[in-house]
């Protein structure tokens, strides 16, 4: 017994001096001034290679080291990346020419005919690019021309915002492309800064490259307060990252929830940005009450969609204006203002009372303000004299049903997409299961302005995209919440935000 | 429980052998009708929840081409029989799957992640027993025979409440405390020997508490036995008394108890990892909920499971070494 007893005692030192000898040599490096930062990224990015990925943390941590074609700086605005100059000819073709002397982190150059690779690698179904379709253009064809530093992507079916998406996709250099498997926990790009160590789950080192000129709008690693060390830190409880914020663990970390009321107490600097919106549908399929124009109409009358909006986003909301999130969308303008059907519940009361029972749908797991907000919306649309059961469930549930089962009335949900076109197989279209219109949506006036909105090149459409949305919500077919914010704090640090978070070149160190 | 310890010696060479090989062998079996019903319930678990996993992890404005496709090479729209016996075969040659979000073999992930789960899980497991098992003894000892009430009130009183509240809690406050308001320990993160100080003390607090009240009664139990008052008549010093004779026989009930709460203690890893951003596999589980990630959900409850299942399995044969009585007991 007494060597049993003694056995596991030892064997307990052992084990705590192995690990505390393992533990006990790294100490803690101080952010500042010396030079490093420590960013972070609310998820494990995983796989990280930027081709097969659309997780948002893969995206961020994929900036760092490698740059897209072009970059999208605010709405309706494109500045320059590894292209110095571009130009959209038609809706079908897009022309960029490279800089010259563009290179990769072990020193070779990036050609047209590299990037030529990296499209075509996207644009082939057969490596089930998660790009496909979404960034890059279905059937799309590739040329290039090294001598003239020139790519062409032209496409058989127009495609209004084709720029907008290919700034999105993140080149890889030649090595990488030839080992793909390399890119899994590895990085081959041209990025300002170079991957030097990972420990997936728990933090990436990046090391600034000198001499790279080919940043967004032409940002260099010259600049002066630009960290030499990057550190992105997985931080996924956002209480954590902000007392990691608070006690200078972290110098930068984008904050959703309640946390931000005690984060804006401090002088910490910071940028408020749109990060979902939210909207509410209304089922027009047959069969269903808001089949009828004047139900669906009177059921946005009879909401004070503002004051919803407002606990749909726990006070922390900003107004939408459009469908698409509004800081890089490439279309400025609002097509919500004044095309809503204006709270009037006494009008609404007629139509409602005899609109028979309206199931409201709502996702139980996107946040804690989304029930409170149902709850509100019933209790408007009774006083107004509906009918409403509430139907709390999980986001994968509510996909379900609305993809599938079809069983519902009314639903609140986030939609966050890029530019309007990205909108139509939501609210046009053939319904599920052959395609994702799920309310069954279907509005001469916005297939019409779609129409003519497609036949124009991007920006120059956009005037008829708005108009599109504009019909939506007219009709109330879609009715606008607020938008969801996040605001991301620095300490000890500035910077400005790109689509997929603080831009690596735009970091700067403060005292 | 009445035997002397010094005459176990003796004891255990009486049945070693086959006795013991037997329930080696029983208590094998049982092991691996848990883990196939652990399996069998994950499993179900995850297929069984309503909804779409493909679409809520694409999002509504994936095409319905690219949810139907990625359903097919997930062989979710077999049946789900074939799904399952497709799942058990993967799971036997080590193969958990891919991720819905990050495209990552799920396998490397829980390779990656478990030691760091491991390594926090197991240093507060050593940190509880070092900690209650002593302190349990001392409070018996000083409590013994109605001994200082003030002193047993002021300690059954504490623990009590202390493990009675989650360990996410105890590890909120102790941030409070000790890296937010006082910069002694840093707030989160694995960066050296003081970011272990507040997850382990999160994660044993609880058990410390609930597992030296055990020893403490145990204890007071032990304390009242004949051989203990041989021993006292024999005017044997007290640290013989205590260390050798009254201890030992407390080991018993304290490891049972220890096994059970080692599963707590892992599922309290969970939410602790995620507060201080550990990289281990309950940040891993808490994430891939939130994504609905499900392979990877489905896999880590399974690993979780089996580390619950290993250790109580550990437990028994212990038990069946240290005290052989329980060997026979149970059959």
């Amino acid at each position: 017994m007494r060597k049993h007893l003694f056995l596991v005692i030892a064997a307990a030192a052992v084990l705590l001096s192995v690990t505390t000898s393992a533990i006990g040599s790294s100490a803690r490096h101080a952010a500042g001034p010396s030079g490093s930062a420590t960013l972070s990224i609310p998820t494990d990015p995983g796989n990280l290679d930027p081709q097969l990925t659309l997780l948002q943390a893969a995206r961020y941590v994929d900036t760092f080291a490698y740059d897209t074609l072009v970059n999208l700086t605010g709405p309706g605005k494109i500045s320059s990346g590894l292209a110095q100059s571009w130009k959209v000819d038609s809706p079908k073709k897009v022309e960029f020419t490279l800089r010259p002397n563009i290179t990769c982190s072990d020193g070779s150059k990036l050609t047209a005919s590299v990037v030529k690779k990296n499209l075509d690698f996207v644009g082939n179904p057969a490596n089930k690019s998660p790009l496909l379709g979404l960034f890059m253009p279905i059937g799309a064809t590739v040329t290039a021309n090294n001598g003239a530093r020139t790519v062409v992507v032209t496409t058989t079916s127009p495609n209004p915002f084709m720029i907008q998406g290919l700034a999105l996709v993140q080149m890889i250099c030649s090595k990488g492309l030839a080992n793909r498997a390399s890119l899994d926990h590895g990085t081959d790009g041209t990025g300002p800064y170079q991957l030097t160590g990972a420990v997936p789950g728990d933090h990436y080192t990046f090391a600034v490259r000198k001499g790279y000129t080919w940043g967004p709008g032409g940002a260099t690693t010259a600049a002066a307060g630009l960290p030499a060390k990057v550190t992105l830190k997985v931080v996924t409880n956002e209480s954590t990252a902000a007392n990691l914020l608070l006690t200078g663990g972290l110098n930068v970390a984008a904050i959703g929830g309640p946390d931000r009321t005690r984060l804006n107490k401090t002088k910490l600097f910071n940028i408020v940005s749109p990060a979902q919106p939210n909207e509410l549908f209304f089922n027009e399929n047959p069969g269903h009450p808001a089949a009828n124009p004047a139900v669906r109409k009177a059921l946005v009358q009879a909401l004070n969609l503002n004051q919803i909006g407002t606990v749909a986003t726990s006070g922390r909301g900003l107004k939408m204006t459009q469908l698409s999130l509004q800081n890089f969308t490439p279309c400025a303008g609002n097509s919500i203002a004044g095309n809503v059907p204006a709270y009037n519940p006494s009008a609404a009361k007629s139509v409602l009372s005899g609109a028979g029972s309206l199931k409201l749908l709502y996702p139980t797991d996107a946040g804690p303000a989304y029930p409170p907000a149902a709850e509100l919306m019933q209790q408007q649309l009774a006083s107004a004299g509906a009918k409403v059961t509430l139907d709390p469930q999980s986001t994968a549930s509510l996909q379900g049903t609305i993809f599938g089962s079809g069983d519902w009335d009314v639903v609140i949900i986030g939609i966050g997409v890029a530019n309007p076109a990205q909108f139509k197989s939501l609210v046009s279209g053939p319904t599920p299961p052959n395609g994702t219109n799920f309310a069954g949506i279907a509005n001469a006036g916005y297939k019409q302005a779609v129409a003519r909105a497609s036949r124009r090149v991007g920006v120059a459409g956009c005037k008829y995209w708005l108009d599109a949305e504009q019909s939506l919500f007219k009709a109330g077919d879609v009715a606008p919440l607020q938008v969801t914010t996040a605001a991301t704090y620095g300490r000890k640090m500035t910077f400005s935000l790109g689509v997929e978070g603080p831009i690596p070149t735009s970091l700067r160190l403060t005292k | 429980m009445t035997a002397a310890p010094a005459s176990l010696g003796r004891r255990r060479t009486l049945w070693a052998g086959h006795t013991r090989s037997a329930y080696a062998l029983r208590r094998s079996a049982r092991l691996l009708v848990s883990l196939a019903l652990l399996l069998t319930a994950t499993f179900f678990m995850i297929h069984l929840v309503p909804g779409d996993p493909v679409r809520a992890a694409l999002g509504p404005t994936a095409p319905a081409s690219l949810v139907a496709e990625r359903k097919a090479a997930l062989g979710l729209d077999k049946p789900l029989v074939t799904q399952y016996v497709d799942y058990i075969r993967d799971v036997l040659h080590g193969d958990f799957g891919t991720s819905l979000t990050s495209g990552e073999s799920v396998t490397d992930v829980i390779r990656q992640r478990g030691p760091s789960t491991l390594k926090l899980g197991g240093i507060a497991f050593l940190v509880s027993i070092l900690i209650a098992v002593p302190l349990g003894i001392l409070m018996a000892a000083l409590t013994r025979d109605s001994r200082r009430r003030g002193a047993e009130l002021g300690f059954t009183a504490m623990t009590g409440a202390i493990a009675a509240i989650p360990s996410f809690l105890i590890a909120v406050a102790l941030v409070y405390l000790f890296a937010v308001t006082i910069h002694l320990f840093p707030v989160a993160g694995r960066a050296g020997f003081t970011s272990y100080v507040l997850p382990v003390a999160a994660l044993a607090l609880a058990p410390i508490a609930s597992l030296s009240r055990i020893v403490r009664v145990e204890g007071l139990r032990v304390l009242d036995q004949d051989y203990i008052r041989t021993a006292r008549g024999k005017r044997l010093p007290a640290r013989i008394v205590y260390v050798r004779h009254a201890l030992p026989n407390t080991l018993t009930p304290t490891l049972t108890v220890a096994g059970l709460l080692l599963g707590g203690l892992i599922a309290g890893t969970v939410l602790v990892e995620n507060i201080f951003a550990w990289p281990g596999l309950g940040t891993t589980l808490v994430q891939s909920v939130a994504e609905k990630d499900y392979p990877t959900v489905q896999a880590v409850a399974v690993v979780f499971g089996a580390v619950v299942l290993l250790a109580n399995f550990a437990v028994d044969l212990a038990l069946g070494v240290i005290d052989p009585r329980s060997t026979i007991l149970q059959s």
